[in-house]
């Protein structure tokens, strides 16, 4: 008792010395720096929800379309085929939960926040220091929204979350070896070796990095010391995948030392730009492993204080600038997704609804899932020209040469019931980057409405092993059994409506879908069917030809006797019929407000530009804000497009 | 105390230990079914080897839980892992010794609700003689002009074990993709083999005993390296057809996909000169798909007359006409020390029937031939109806062999090393991946029910995506490594020597 009393009294001497005295003689320190972990995790997991869930849910959402992840054995045997591959399944499985793009993110910046607090133990980051522990995590946060189109061409499994999990593991494996390094130096050179095994095995190339780090840990401080160390590191590194090599029967050899490496690679293009975050991983990681962060007290007012604080904020002004730079904003990309997914969800008018809202040209991606949309909704002759028909290639920051085979086409194929067509670029592309659930569901609805039943079957049963299409999967499921509720179903009825019309003969797309499905409906005559007649009659009306335009309406004016003629239609006539005379159109019943008048005012106004030696381009320009919306305006002055 | 605690951990480890290696135990009351239970893989009443490994499969009928016996006389074993029946190995090599010759007796009852159902038991037939231990395939997915992650694996029967014979990630890139394709072996013996590589890093693979090379088939006077091979049973020669390929797409058909040969011939390639010769190129017959008799005396092919009108449309013209391309199958007599083919002579003609008639192969005691028999065309893997025949040699005999057959393709036949085995690649499950399946063809003559391929998990084929493409039974693995394979694949081809036939 009188013990304790002494040491307490002892201490409060020691904290509370004379306040006059210490304010003269004790320096003033920087402090603060121990609330600043937790502050920047806050402050970073609030700016990484922000550009994520705020920003970019649209695109997650079909990041995890995009992916796949079976609770079955084969999946994982299936991924468990190079080193590294441990991180992809992870990934996968975590890449699932995207499908609530908010819960998806939480548990991503779960893992940032761990991986950060780990990289402060690895790296003794303590205090103001702390900052530094960012940097990676920054890097990871930039590569989940650098890659743009390159989403439909990634083949790197569980890419959004693989490299955040192996390099929490890697930050968690450097810290237990500071651990180790100091036990004795059997237990560091031991903990080296298994690292490279165990962390290559695991993580692949980050596995192989970290080994390095561990090797150079401390280098500065006492470079002798640390030959020995570095050497069985650098030895370890060129072994280990060497003999790896000879167990993966599918990694290639050039690969070896970056396998598990997210690498953006086309025929014709090798992206560097998504490879920026990692390669900006590696240099923080191996700087970080490099250096000796101090963790004496630093006076206010001196040189160090001053550094230290502009290090925090270059740190921070960094990540932002660097994470602004990297998402991919463009506002049609983001558009392409919500139009997919709302189309993919029947939601037809919500789809048109997204497109209407395109500020400017839309591309022509857009345009083609925009007519997915009229036509369902028995719309596209009122409608089609109402909407914005001119268009602009996809943005990419690079020769990426985006085509829509590769991107929507399934899915704008299905609902054209040209299953062989859909179905054959699913497979393509999934041979190429990848099954997922997106390619997975088209298959599905396409093996059901061509009576492919069996093969349905196998597709439910793989969807029926995801967590998030399972119930959609099971959706479907009765009509194997009861091939009858495809034709009550609305959306599969209107695709095997098409379908019971087709007649079958040997063709090719040769990749460009819009024009196969241009030239395909437009040469297309069908009376049996309305559905498919209407649709003959969009394309050739789209196809500007007069000579495809003509039979398609009269045969629609039979088909439809007594009801409205759509407006688009009308304008058709009316132009084809005043340019060519070709066909006597005095009889035809047309709008006299809406057609003849306007067409009236449409020519005149025209003409007296034409008058003022004004350009084409010029005078669909400015004809474009009264007229853009009709037919003869798309006819005249839409011109020049190109599908991809 | 920590006597007890031992105590208490001993029994926690038994128990576990219990549960693990549970069986099901057969009910004593239930309700009869009169019917067999519907099955996957469907292995009932079918004739398989004392050699194979366990036919594991699934019980589709409404339940949870299923209990099924399998017994040979007294001996008698019981499994169910839910609706899976998964077999010991070492009590399953103990059913088919005891079967051999004989029948195994299934009997399976499955729990719905509380209710336990008993369904009429099925056998599964074991043969005297058994299967060659190992089969090798091409695992690839069903696309047109994709083709990542393309192998050539060897399965061992007799266990689940598949490992690669080569694969093409070893040494494709994004911008140099590759093909493989059409492994072959002289008398199912690995030491003499080759399988072909297109497009990145192109030429055929060939293995000399553990020597490996890459060839360059290709000489200006052919009109494409070699294709479809058949290597000679027993001197250094490959045969070949060259062929012009292209594939067009049915816009409804649930076929997909049709490929044709615009244009095809025969070649002989000497494997020790690295010489090749013509052996047919007639511009009006499709001559393709090889085959030696077992003696090596006599070389089947297909053949389909064709007569192009008009050379610069001659696309368009073989694309209109697909329906009208028949296949027939010819032989040449072939002598050994000369090299020298006979006149081509007709043995099966499919044609007369509006038949096509591909892929012939010979059982190796040189009595019968199998083919694959559609309406059309050549690529019969594609074509629902086509159907294994076989060909009685001496007789020339057709009959369709219904008991290896399905209401869907069934194509690429090819006879066990001892002729008692028939294997065919077939898409009976789903009509679009391609699945061996193999049936056991008796000294009579007769075929009996086919088996599919077994694996560990019974439901491997609803989740696996892949076709298996060319398969080919073998009497031993491969021995060189798929990492060998590579580092000869990113080799330059050796270009072979073209010369004239010794006939002309």
């Amino acid at each position: 008792m009188t013990k304790g009393n002494t040491t307490k009294q002892r201490r409060t001497e020691t904290r509370n010395p004379d306040k006059q005295t210490q304010t003269k003689q004790t320096p003033k320190y920087l402090t603060g720096g121990k609330w600043l972990p937790a502050v920047y995790a806050v402050l970073f997991a609030i700016f990484a929800y922000y550009m994520l869930a705020i920003k970019n849910a649209d695109y997650l959402y079909a990041a995890q379309e995009h992916s796949l992840f079976l609770f079955d054995k084969s999946f994982f045997d299936m991924l468990m085929v190079k080193p590294g591959a441990l991180m992809a399944y992870l990934g996968c499985f975590c890449t699932q939960f995207f499908h609530e793009p908010i819960m998806g993110v939480c548990i991503l910046i779960a893992i940032w926040i761990i991986t950060y607090f780990l990289t402060i133990k690895a790296f003794k980051l303590n205090g103001w220091w702390s900052v530094l522990a960012l940097l990676p995590i920054g890097a990871l946060l930039c590569s989940e929204t650098i890659i743009g189109y390159w989403l439909y061409y990634n083949k790197n499994q569980g890419y959004w979350f693989a490299p955040s999990i192996a390099l929490m593991i890697n930050m968690l494996a450097i810290w237990l070896y500071r651990c180790f390094k100091d036990l004795n130096k059997w237990a560091e050179l031991g903990m080296i070796v298994v690292w490279c095994v165990v962390g290559y095995w695991a993580t692949g190339w980050l596995g192989l990095a970290t080994t390095l780090v561990m090797g150079l840990t401390g280098i500065t401080k006492a470079p002798k010391s640390r030959i020995l160390p570095l050497l069985t590191a650098i030895i370890c590194i060129v072994v280990v995948p060497l003999i790896a090599y000879q167990y993966y029967s599918q990694m290639r050899i050039d690969d070896a030392w970056w396998v598990g490496m997210p690498i953006f690679e086309t025929e014709n293009v090798d992206a560097t730009r998504p490879w920026y975050p990692f390669i900006a991983l590696i240099v923080i990681l191996l700087v970080l492993g490099t250096l000796s962060f101090t963790t004496k007290k630093i006076l206010l007012k001196s040189k160090e204080t001053f550094l230290l604080i502009g290090l925090q904020l270059v740190c921070l002004a960094s990540i932002v600038w660097c994470e602004l730079g990297a998402d991919f904003d463009d506002y049609n990309y983001h558009a392409e997704f919500r139009i997919y997914r709302a189309i993919d969800e029947n939601r037809w008018q919500d789809a048109l609804d997204e497109v209407a809202a395109v500020p400017g040209d839309p591309t022509r991606e857009i345009i083609m899932l925009r007519d997915v949309a009229l036509n369902r909704l028995g719309k596209a002759g009122d409608y089609m020209f109402k909407y914005n028909n001119m268009s602009i290639p996809p943005y990419v920051y690079d020769s990426l040469d985006v085509h829509m085979a590769q991107t929507n086409s399934p899915l704008v194929y299905l609902n054209y019931s040209r299953l062989n067509f859909a179905t054959r670029w699913c497979i393509e592309n999934s041979v190429e980057h990848g099954f997922s659930n997106d390619s997975y569901k088209i298959l599905t609805r396409c093996a059901l409405v061509a009576g492919e039943y069996e093969l349905a079957r196998k597709y439910i049963s793989i969807l029926k092993k995801t967590l998030y299409y399972k119930e959609w999967a099971e959706r479907y499921e009765p009509m194997l059994e009861n091939p009858k509720l495809i034709e009550e179903s609305p959306e599969l009825s209107f695709i095997l409506e098409y379908y019971r019309h087709f007649s079958n003969m040997l063709d090719s797309d040769e990749g460009l879908v819009e024009m196969y499905l241009l030239n395909y409906f437009s040469n297309t005559m069908n009376k049996d069917s309305k559905q498919l007649q209407v649709t003959t009659l969009n394309f050739a009306v789209q196809s500007k030809d007069i000579e495809k335009f003509w039979p398609r309406f009269f045969l629609y004016a039979h088909l439809h006797p007594g009801e409205p003629m759509p407006i688009h239609y009308q304008e058709a006539a009316y132009l084809y019929g005043n340019l060519e005379h070709q066909v006597d159109i005095s009889t035809l019943p047309f709008d006299q407000e809406r057609i003849v008048n306007r067409y009236a005012s449409f020519q005149q106004l025209s003409n007296s530009y034409v008058q003022q030696g004004k350009s084409a381009e010029e005078v669909g320009e400015l004809m474009k804000p009264a007229y853009g919306d009709t037919f003869w305006w798309f006819y005249f002055f839409c011109r020049g497009l190109s599908s991809y | 105390m920590m006597q007890h605690t031992k105590s208490v951990l001993i029994v926690v480890v038994l128990t576990i230990v219990l549960i693990a290696c549970g069986r099901p135990t057969v009910p004593d009351s239930y309700q009869t079914e009169s019917r067999p239970p519907k099955v996957m893989p469907d292995y009932t009443d079918v004739t398989v080897p004392a050699n194979i490994c366990p036919l594991n499969f699934r019980v589709y009928e409404p339940g949870k839980q299923v209990a099924v016996r399998i017994s040979v006389g007294d001996l008698q074993y019981t499994y169910g892992d839910g609706m899976k029946v998964l077999i010991d190995e070492n009590e399953w090599s103990t059913l088919l010794e005891k079967a051999k010759g004989g029948n195994m007796k299934v009997e399976v009852f499955v729990n719905e609700g509380n209710q336990w159902k008993a369904y009429q038991p099925f056998s599964i037939h074991v043969a005297k003689e058994d299967i060659d231990p190992y089969i090798s395939y091409r695992l690839i997915q069903p696309s047109y002009v994709a083709y990542g992650q393309l192998a050539i694996a060897q399965r061992n029967l007799t266990t689940y074990d598949e490992t690669d014979i080569y694969n093409n990630a070893l040494v494709i890139t994004p911008e140099t993709g590759q093909c493989i394709n059409c492994h072959s072996y002289q008398n199912y013996r690995t030491d003499h083999m080759m399988f072909h590589m297109r497009e990145g890093l192109p030429g055929t693979m060939i293995v000399e005993g553990n020597q490996l090379k890459k060839v360059d088939l290709k000489t200006p006077e052919i009109i494409s390296a070699g294709v479809y091979p058949a290597w000679h049973p027993t001197q250094n020669l490959i045969a070949f057809s060259t062929n012009l390929i292209g594939q067009s797409f049915h816009t409804k058909d649930i076929a997909k996909v049709e490929v044709q040969d615009k244009e095809s011939d025969l070649i002989l390639y000497d494997v020790t000169k690295d010489e090749v010769f013509t052996v047919s190129n007639d511009s009006n017959e499709l001559e393709t798909f090889p085959t030696w008799s077992a003696d090596g005396n006599t070389l089947y092919y297909c053949s389909a007359h064709f007569e192009y009108e008009n050379d610069s449309l001659k696309d368009a013209e073989i694309i209109n006409d697909y329906r009208n391309l028949h296949y027939n199958i010819y032989a040449r007599d072939f002598n050994q020390q000369t090299h020298e083919f006979g006149e081509r002579r007709l043995i099966y003609d499919a044609a007369s029937e509006n038949k096509s008639a591909t892929l012939p192969r010979v059982s190796p005691d040189g009595k019968y031939m199998v083919f694959s028999l559609g309406n059309f065309g050549c690529f019969h893997v594609w074509h629902a109806e086509a159907d294994i025949w076989l060909l009685n040699l001496e007789t020339l005999e057709a009959q369709n062999l219904e008991a290896l057959n399905s209401e869907r393709s069934d194509s690429y036949p090819s006879f066990s090393s001892n002729g008692r085995w028939i294997m065919t690649a077939s898409r009976r499950d789903d009509n679009n991946y391609t699945r061996p399946y193999i049936a056991y063809f008796d000294a009579q003559g007769t075929c009996h029910k086919a088996f599919e391929l077994p694996q560990r998990d019974p439901e491997f084929y609803t989740l696996f995506l892949r076709s298996f493409n060319r398969p080919e039974f073998m009497t031993e693995p491969v021995g060189i490594t798929p990492e060998q394979f590579a580092a000869e694949a990113k080799k330059d081809a050796r270009k072979v020597k073209y010369k004239t036939a010794p006939n002309d």
